[in-house]
């Protein structure tokens, strides 16, 4: 299938060959979902693998950036390697002591992210004093969600560091190997739902997508769409 | 093909905890079809139905049967369907099954092969290294024969691989062994907390109280195991994994759990090893037969598995164990002759009294001394009095039986301890080894009979403190402690010297090798005395079941050849795994990262034949493999006269900003960027402290503390590295970003690529005047936010175009679609090869080595000379000031000269004084040209040289002026 979108998911082709509903988000054609919304949303509570690499986010990093966000309204978890989520239910997560990732609210997607971004420009225009500079997320990492009770049990095929539930609580992240490749693993479940965002090099997202595909196979793991989870973070 | 009906072996309820007598299933043994229950092994589904001859040994070919009914040695080891050296007593009969003996030379009851056994006094202990070698090279000749006949099985090349999957596990208490011993402890762990697993490789959890008659009162035995199973199976903080081995114990409480279709790695913070033990054998002349076997092992058959091991039995033993052996088979209907007691005495008046109640007779002080086969099974044994270590009387008697248990004592499962440097030591008052010490790395406790405790109740005791201990190591805010007191007296001990050596031999220590008595004297003999040497010159303890039945025995026969103390004497070295393991479960699923740029699929639909660069796949040339040498040409000549599309996005990209981002730029490349403009582009070369180039790119300088550096495609991540760890040092106010899997790129390259990208963009002015060469730019490219740089690695007016790398299909969609009218082409990585070889640059590490500076390249005008310092620059001014030995020049060949390959080598006089690093034919410049590396003598233009071809012959080469192709650089400037 020929694209008409300029921004594409590096994994666009496995969701095409899905047969399922596929819409713009963001400016990249994404998958609304392969079967009945409420299927799926009963798939995320089992296990489910869902793209969202459309979703919005953006990080900055270094020396000002804590204070530069703090001016800007962001709170940031005290300590490096937790995640929070702010009024406008766009997640902060820190991935070290002066490293802040912020991704969208799934239902709300681009205001929050792109406010800041342009914030940051001027700011930097205007002045000299430190404030972080911008990490290129959107574009330097594939996002994933995989969700459902037995998420952490597909994860212990493919990653060293323990991600149950009892011991990789809620808004904890990790940032380890996950089938030999750089990962950052953000729990943030939805309800009662477990959700666990994945985030890995954009190059390798097709053979990330692979593997998940084949660790999940096993607790009958199924990919679903973007609908799916917006309606559980809804129904919060 | 015939069917046997199981034979009246097999006992009734309540005997057989493993089967479900509701599921007959049959299954094919030499080709004989056998029936069983669902929950049999092949062993205990063999015996059921009095199939007592299972395997042939090693070596002589002896018949063998049931020895540990536990998987512990070799002697039931079968070959099922693809499968050699199957451990028949562990592995469960299905419907269908097709099961085969091994190493069998005719049939197993009529193997030609044992007539080896004749010969025996001719094939002694390490007769191998000594009588095959002379004369010289005969012995590949008698390799083959004696392969042949003393194989394991066979191993089926055609069978197809298959993966499995690994996966890590992770727990406060892993408690390795769910016997007795092992139950407490992880109910103890478990109730203060913790968080427990408990492994076990059998079946069903319960360990020897599953089978072992510890007491008169069986049922008291039944209630124990009952309780102490239901609390466990119940418990919240339990998760149980049977049929689970733990092969390995490592560093930091690594252990490696082998199931039979998933390698687990556990992390435990605190490990209870409550492995057990190992019963052991006696030793006299034909142990061996079918029909001898552990008293555990008839405990087994019976209890797990509703099998009478035999119909009329002599117990044979050295500890209480045997008369609770001699118990069960009463139990079971088996006539029992008597319990021969090698003690002198015994005082365990309630087992004798029981014993003797039943009217069994009891000899104390006695022994078996020889064992009498008839139809390669057991038929009799000759019992004699004991009357000094090892002797016997010398009038024995002949009692019939077709079973004979041997209860002689028990050894430590405690491999798993030795593995991470734990330790045993024998205990000479007790003739017990025990572990003395466990695994460094600490957080570890041992409970149970691998602490040589064997009462039933002290067995449970020493469990619950080994769970509350091992909660507390683990971190868990534990209880009070458990108050426990085991009295060491009254734990079992083992019979010193069970070994009664023979005139006729066949007195076997070690039943894997068939390694007799006088095998192992022989090798202390012949100056092999070191435990360790004799293990590795007789082969003793080397066999599948890793002297799980002869590491004892065997200590006590070396330390007595020798004349030592056996006080304190350890075991040779125990290596992992525990267990044989399925190859395919530690290589588990293959992990490959592979990297694909954003347009990696636009390339495939293209017809790219597709090259690895790193993790990276890039396309090679368009086109089939076997039209390459064209594709190649008409890629490179599209550039050269019309416009070509290479996708560049795995170049290397790294951002440097902060104030002082020009001095680290200066400090950790060679050239000058203090003054670097913005907006404008400079060649960056890196080399490290030995002065050798280590990578090379372009330097852009997006604002005044804003650097963006391209990398080479394999060296990026080296090169960020290399970033990071100086910086760490100059504590520069910087940040260093590798932004290389956020950015797509291509070169849209060739005489027509500005007329192109005109129609493209609105907001970048193309014109030479306002975007000349080494410029770069920022704007969109068909709404595509862009950055252009405008570089010259191939040699032609060209754009390097770097875009987000979500939008870097789009902008290649983009560029083909518009490029049509101008004939643009894709090409691949050859093409830009031969294009940058045409223009004479340089690739680096193609073209370098380790070792090479930047003067031997002619790359002295990438070095600013004038700065103080960047890493490398004294190295590269000390090699440059001593001369160069070596230079890369340009060469060419004649039009029909044979190429070379790349590292052919250059010869002068027969020294060799160089190589080549790139070779192609040019279509452009119709020539074969090159690079390689020449004497300084010969580097001029015009000098000759000789390039040695694989085959051998010489071909002339002429040293040519660099680069080959438009030497003004016209065309890159337009």
């Amino acid at each position: 299938m020929k694209q008409q979108t300029l921004k594409r998911s590096f994994i666009y082709r496995k969701l095409d060959v899905l047969a399922g509903q596929i819409g713009e988000l963001n400016g990249y054609n994404t998958l609304l979902f392969v079967s009945a919304t409420e299927l799926e949303m009963d798939q995320a509570k089992q296990l489910s693998l869902c793209d969202l690499s459309f979703l919005p986010r953006i990080a900055f990093k270094g020396q000002g950036t804590i204070e530069w966000l703090a001016e800007n309204n962001v709170t940031v978890p005290d300590n490096p390697n937790l995640a929070i989520r702010n009024s406008a239910g766009c997640l902060i997560a820190r991935l070290g002591l002066t490293e802040i990732m912020v991704m969208a609210d799934i239902n709300e997607q681009n205001e929050f992210v792109t406010s800041l971004n342009q914030s940051w420009y001027q700011h930097h225009a205007n002045t000299k004093e430190p404030h972080g500079y911008i990490l290129p997320r959107q574009d330097s990492h594939a996002c994933f969600a995989l969700t459902g009770k037995h998420v952490a049990e597909m994860f212990s095929k493919l990653c060293a560091v323990d991600l149950r539930p009892q011991k990789f609580i809620n808004n904890m992240i990790a940032q380890t190997s996950v089938a030999r490749m750089s990962c950052i693993i953000i729990r943030s479940d939805i309800n009662e739902t477990p959700n666990y965002y994945l985030l890995g090099d954009n190059a390798l997202a097709e053979y990330l997508w692979e593997c998940l595909i084949d660790a999940m196979d096993e607790f009958n793991g199924q990919i679903i769409g973007v609908k799916a989870i917006q309606e559980l973070v809804s129904q919060k | 093909m015939s069917t046997e009906k199981q034979s009246n072996m097999r006992l009734s309820d309540p005997f057989g905890l493993y089967l479900n007598r509701n599921k007959s299933i049959t299954f094919l043994f030499d080709g004989k079809t056998y029936s069983a229950f669902k929950g049999d092994t092949i062993s205990s589904a063999l015996a059921a139905n009095d199939i007592r001859l299972m395997s042939r040994s090693f070596k002589y070919h002896r018949p063998r049967g049931i020895l540990s009914m536990a998987g512990q040695d070799a002697n039931t080891l079968v070959q099922v369907a693809d499968e050699p050296n199957v451990r028949a007593d562990t592995y469960p009969v299905s419907d269908g099954l097709k099961v085969n003996a091994q190493n069998v030379f005719g049939s197993l009851q009529k193997d030609y092969a044992s007539c080896i056994g004749w010969f025996s006094k001719f094939l002694p202990v390490g007769f191998y290294y000594k009588a095959f070698y002379k004369p010289k090279g005969i012995w590949k000749y008698w390799e083959a024969i004696i392969r042949n006949l003393a194989g394991l099985g066979r191993v089926d090349l055609e069978s197809k691989a298959d993966f499995t999957n690994k996966a890590y596990r992770f727990t406060d208490v892993a408690v390795i062994g769910a016997g007795p011993a092992g139950l407490k402890a992880a109910l103890e762990a478990a109730e203060n907390g913790a968080e427990v697993l408990l492994i076990d490789e059998s079946f069903e959890i319960g360990g020897s109280l599953n089978y072992a008659r510890f007491m008169v009162d069986k049922v008291r035995i039944d209630d124990i195991r009952r309780h102490l199973i239901a609390k466990v199976r119940i418990h919240n903080n339990i998760t149980i994994l049977e049929s689970t081995t733990c092969t390995g114990w490592f560093a930091d409480n690594w252990l490696a759990l082998m199931q039979s279709k998933r390698l687990l790695k556990l992390r435990a913070k605190a490990v209870v090893i409550a492995s057990g033990s190992f019963e052991q054998p006696a030793i006299f002349r034909n142990n061996d037969l079918p029909g001898i076997m552990l008293g555990s092992a008839a405990q087994r058959l019976i209890k797990l598995f509703a099998v009478k091991p035999g119909k009329r039995a002599i117990i044979l033993t050295g500890n209480d164990d045997g008369y609770g052996v001699a118990l069960d088979l009463l139990d079971a209907n088996v006539v029992v002759e008597a319990v021969v007691d090698m003690r002198v005495d015994n005082n365990n008046t309630e087992l004798v009294n029981a014993i003797t109640n039943k009217g069994i007779k009891i000899l104390q002080g006695y022994t078996v001394y020889e064992a009498i086969s008839s139809n390669h099974e057991l038929s009799s044994v000759v019992i004699d009095k004991i009357v000094s270590e090892g002797k016997v009387l010398g009038k024995g008697q002949a009692v019939d039986c077709d079973l004979l248990c041997m209860s002689a004592g028990y050894t430590p499962a405690a491999q798993l301890v030795c593995h991470s440097g734990g330790k045993v030591l024998y205990d000479e008052k007790s003739a017990v080894l025990k572990v003395s010490s466990l695994p460094l790395s600490g957080n570890a406790v041992s409970a149970g009979s691998i602490n040589a405790i064997t009462m039933l109740d002290d067995v449970i005791a020493d469990g619950k403190l080994a769970g509350w201990q091992a909660a507390k190591m683990a971190g868990i805010k534990v209880g009070k402690k458990p108050e426990v007191l085991i009295n060491q007296f009254k734990q079992a001990s083992n019979y010193s010297w069970p070994i009664f050596p023979h005139p006729k031999g066949k007195d076997f220590v070690d039943l894997d090798e068939d390694l007799q008595v006088e095998d192992i004297q022989n090798a202390v003999a012949e100056g092999y005395n070191d435990l360790e040497l004799v293990k590795r010159y007789s082969t003793v303890v080397m066999g599948p079941s890793q002297g799980r039945q002869s590491a004892l025995n065997n200590l006590r026969l070396v330390t007595k050849a020798n004349n030592e103390s056996i006080k304190n004497a350890t075991l040779t070295t125990q290596r992992p795994p525990f267990q044989p393991e399925l190859i395919q479960n530690l290589a588990g699923r293959n992990f490959q990262p592979l990297r694909r740029t954003a347009m990696h699929h636009r390339h495939l639909e293209a017809g790219a034949e597709m090259l690895s660069a790193g993790l990276w796949l890039r396309p090679a040339y368009y086109g089939k493999p076997e039209e390459s040498s064209d594709c190649i040409q008409q890629e490179a000549l599209a550039i050269r006269e019309n416009v070509g599309l290479i996708d560049v996005s795995t170049l290397g990209k790294i951002e440097i900003r902060g104030p002082e981002a020009a001095e680290f730029m200066n400090r950790i490349y060679t050239f000058s960027y203090a003054k670097q403009t913005i907006g404008r582009s400079r060649y960056a070369l890196m080399t490290d402290q030995a002065g050798a180039i280590i990578d090379d790119g372009v330097s852009c300088r997006l604002a005044n503390d804003h650097f963006y550096v391209t990398a080479t495609t394999s060296g990026v991540e080296s090169v960020y590295r290399s970033m990071l760890h100086w910086n760490a040092q100059w504590c520069l106010d910087i940040d260093i970003a590798n932004v290389t899997s956020a950015y797509a790129g291509v070169n849209l390259a060739g005489p027509k690529s500005r007329e192109m990208l005109e129609a493209l963009t609105s907001d970048i002015d193309l014109s030479k005047e306002c975007f000349p060469h080494l410029e770069l730019r920022s704007g969109h490219i068909a709404g595509i936010p862009a950055k252009l740089i405008r570089v010259g690695f191939v040699g032609e007016l060209g754009y390097e175009i770097h875009v987000p790398a979500s939008q870097g299909e789009a902008l290649w969609d983009v560029l083909i679609e518009s490029g049509k009218e101008y004939g643009i082409r894709p090409c691949g990585v050859e093409a830009q090869r031969l294009l940058r070889l045409e223009k004479g640059h340089i690739i680096v590490g193609q073209d370098t080595d380790g070792l090479t500076i930047p003067q031997e390249v002619g790359m002295s005008w990438a070095i600013a000379t004038k700065k103080p310092f960047f890493v490398g620059k004294r190295a590269v001014d000390v090699l440059g000031a001593k001369g160069l030995t070596r230079q890369l020049v340009g060469f060419t060949l004649p039009t029909h000269s044979e190429l070379p390959l790349e590292c052919n080598i250059v010869v002068e006089g027969g020294e060799v004084t160089g190589r080549v690093t790139s070779i192609a034919y040019s279509s452009s410049l119709k020539k074969n040209i090159g690079l390689a590396y020449v004497s300084p003598e010969q580097s001029s233009v015009g000098d000759t040289f000789n390039i040695k071809l694989t085959s051998g012959k010489l071909i002339q080469a002429t040293v040519s002026q660099l680069p080959f192709y438009d030497a003004e650089g016209k065309r890159q400037e337009l």
